[in-house]
Formats: structure tokens, C-alpha cells, sequence
């Protein structure tokens, strides 16, 4: 595989989503407590175990940032009274107002940058949307490199 | 552009950073470090001059007696030495052992694994297709204050 490619990949994939974070800090909180705003909102009622997995974070951490977000009053904690562990976090209506704020506003920094695009290369990044979907969610569409195709969830766009 | 292509293509990049952080987590775990460790050696590796306590401190945004855990940990693992700086002789400087060198590379490498197995499904065409896109939209988030 090229190596050069891809390290450029990796890095303005990294470089862009760190510009989406102003739309976070826009709102108080860091780009992890909206990160964790953003997975109870679109998943619903999460337990910790869930979150902590999804994030990519320690347990003492995940307290931190719930702790925070449910001081703000944008998540609050189920408790289950039969078992501790299984402590799940929902969304609160004001937690979902100041998610929505923050996707407005991320959709407005990648319009921004969109715009004095020419139309030829905005195209290509919408014909390229459905091919970064696959990437986001860890499908596979291998080709061109000698794997049978069979395996194939989605064709690349 | 239509207003929901922006918004997907937003949540798009959080997804594929996440993807790549926690690929990149699976990768560095061998090595055996802290998050914390991590992100101290990967400064030192980068600053100009091997840096002073003070100066890791305040990039990691911790107070200097966090710091110094980090640093006495790294240091009994055999990957960083605290020197004297010759041209002050109160200040210590870090600077990598040739063991902490063996580990930067082998962090350079996890992450680039991970960045390999995030864009292996594209073709190389598209994937410097993908690299040339987003490359554009980053010049012009630059320039936007």
C-alpha cells in the first residue's frame, strides 16, 4: 500500500476534524464531552460499558465527562437498582437542543470551506460521501487488489 | 453543496477520526504506554531541542508535578534521560534514549498500520483521490479564523 497516500489521509482526516471541534467549544464543552453528547443522542439510552467502548475511554475518564454533561443538565444517569454496572446515561431535551446547535454548526464550518470549492470538486466530494460512509462504519469494499468480490457488502462509489 | 451533504460529510470526519484513534489505540497497546506517556514522548520527539519540564508542561496543558510521574516512569522504562542543559545549569532538558527512539518509531508505525487498515477497503486511486479532495477543504479551513 502507499504509504505516503494514506499518511496524508490520516492526516487531513485529523487536521479537518479538529476545525469541527470550534463548534464544540462553541457550545463550553470539550471536543470529548461533545463527542459523548453526540453517542447518547443518536443511540438513546447507552450504558457505560457501551460508551466507554464506543469512545475509547477509561472508566475514570467516562465518570469525568459524564459527571460534567450531567451538571449541565444535557444527559442525566438511569440507575439500576439491581445492578451498579449496568448504569446507563439518556439525553435530556436540552442536551439534544445543544447537540443540534453543535451539528448545525459543523455542517456550517464544512460549508464554509465548500463553498469557493469549484463546482467540479464539490461534486466529487458528494460522489465520494457514500465511499466515506463505508469507511466510517468499517465496511469492507475491497477491489483491485486480487480479493474475490464475493464478501462485497456495498459496491465503492 | 446541499446543506445535509455538509452535515454528513461533518459527521463523517468524527466517525473516521474515531475509527482511526481507537485503530490507533489497538496498535499502540503493545508498546505498553499511558495515553499520558504517549503524548509525552511523542513531544519530546518533536520539539526543536529536547525540551525543559516546564515546557512539557505546559504543552500537555498538566501542572509540572503531573509531569514529572510521566517523566519518572519514562524514565525508569529506560526511554527518556533527564540531562543538565550545559548552557544553564538549572534547567534539565529530555532527551530520548536510544530505546526511547526504537519506541517513537514503533509509534510512527502503529499509527501509520492504523491509517492503513481505516483506508485499506479504497483503491490507491481513490484513496489519493480522497487525500486531493479533503486536502482542499483543509487549505480553506485554514484560512477561516
Amino acid at each position: 500500500m502507499d504509504s505516503d497516500t494514506v499518511i496524508r489521509l490520516r492526516r487531513v482526516v485529523l487536521r479537518l476534524a479538529r476545525q469541527l471541534n470550534a463548534a464544540s467549544v462553541g457550545e463550553g464543552l470539550t471536543p470529548t464531552q461533545a463527542s459523548v453528547l453526540g453517542v447518547v443522542n443518536s443511540r438513546g439510552p447507552v450504558s457505560l460499558a457501551d460508551l466507554a467502548e464506543i469512545e475509547g475511554l477509561n472508566p475514570t475518564m467516562l465518570s469525568r465527562v459524564v459527571g460534567k454533561l450531567d451538571s449541565f443538565g444535557l444527559i442525566r444517569r438511569l440507575r439500576d437498582p439491581d445492578d451498579f454496572r449496568a448504569a446507563r446515561v439518556a439525553g435530556t431535551p436540552q442536551g439534544r437542543d445543544a447537540y443540534e446547535r453543535i451539528s448545525a454548526q459543523r455542517a456550517a464550518i464544512i460549508s464554509e470551506c465548500v463553498a469557493d470549492l469549484p463546482a467540479e470538486q464539490a461534486d466529487a466530494l458528494v460522489a465520494a460521501l457514500p465511499a466515506l460512509e463505508n469507511l466510517a462504519s468499517g465496511l469492507r469494499t475491497r477491489r483491485g487488489r486480487g480479493q474475490p468480490a464475493g464478501d462485497d457488502q456495498t459496491k465503492p462509489a | 453543496m446541499e446543506y445535509e451533504d455538509s452535515a454528513q460529510l461533518a459527521d463523517l470526519l468524527q466517525r473516521l477520526t474515531k475509527r482511526l484513534r481507537h485503530a490507533q489505540a489497538e496498535r499502540l497497546a503493545p508498546l505498553g504506554l499511558t495515553p499520558a506517556q504517549e503524548r509525552a514522548l511523542r513531544m519530546i520527539t518533536r520539539s526543536q531541542e529536547p525540551p525543559r519540564m516546564t515546557e512539557l508542561a505546559d504543552h500537555l496543558g498538566i501542572v509540572p508535578r503531573s509531569v514529572t510521574t510521566v517523566i519518572d516512569a519514562l524514565e525508569q522504562a529506560g526511554l527518556v534521560r533527564r540531562e543538565v542543559d550545559p548552557r544553564n545549569r538549572r534547567a534539565i532538558r529530555l532527551h530520548l534514549t536510544d530505546q526511547g527512539l526504537a519506541v517513537r518509531d514503533g509509534m510512527r508505525e502503529a499509527r501509520r498500520r492504523a491509517a492503513e487498515d481505516l483506508f485499506a477497503p479504497l483503491s490507491g486511486a481513490d484513496r489519493e483521490a480522497l487525500a486531493k479532495l479533503l486536502g482542499l477543504l483543509d487549505r480553506k479551513a485554514e484560512v477561516i479564523p
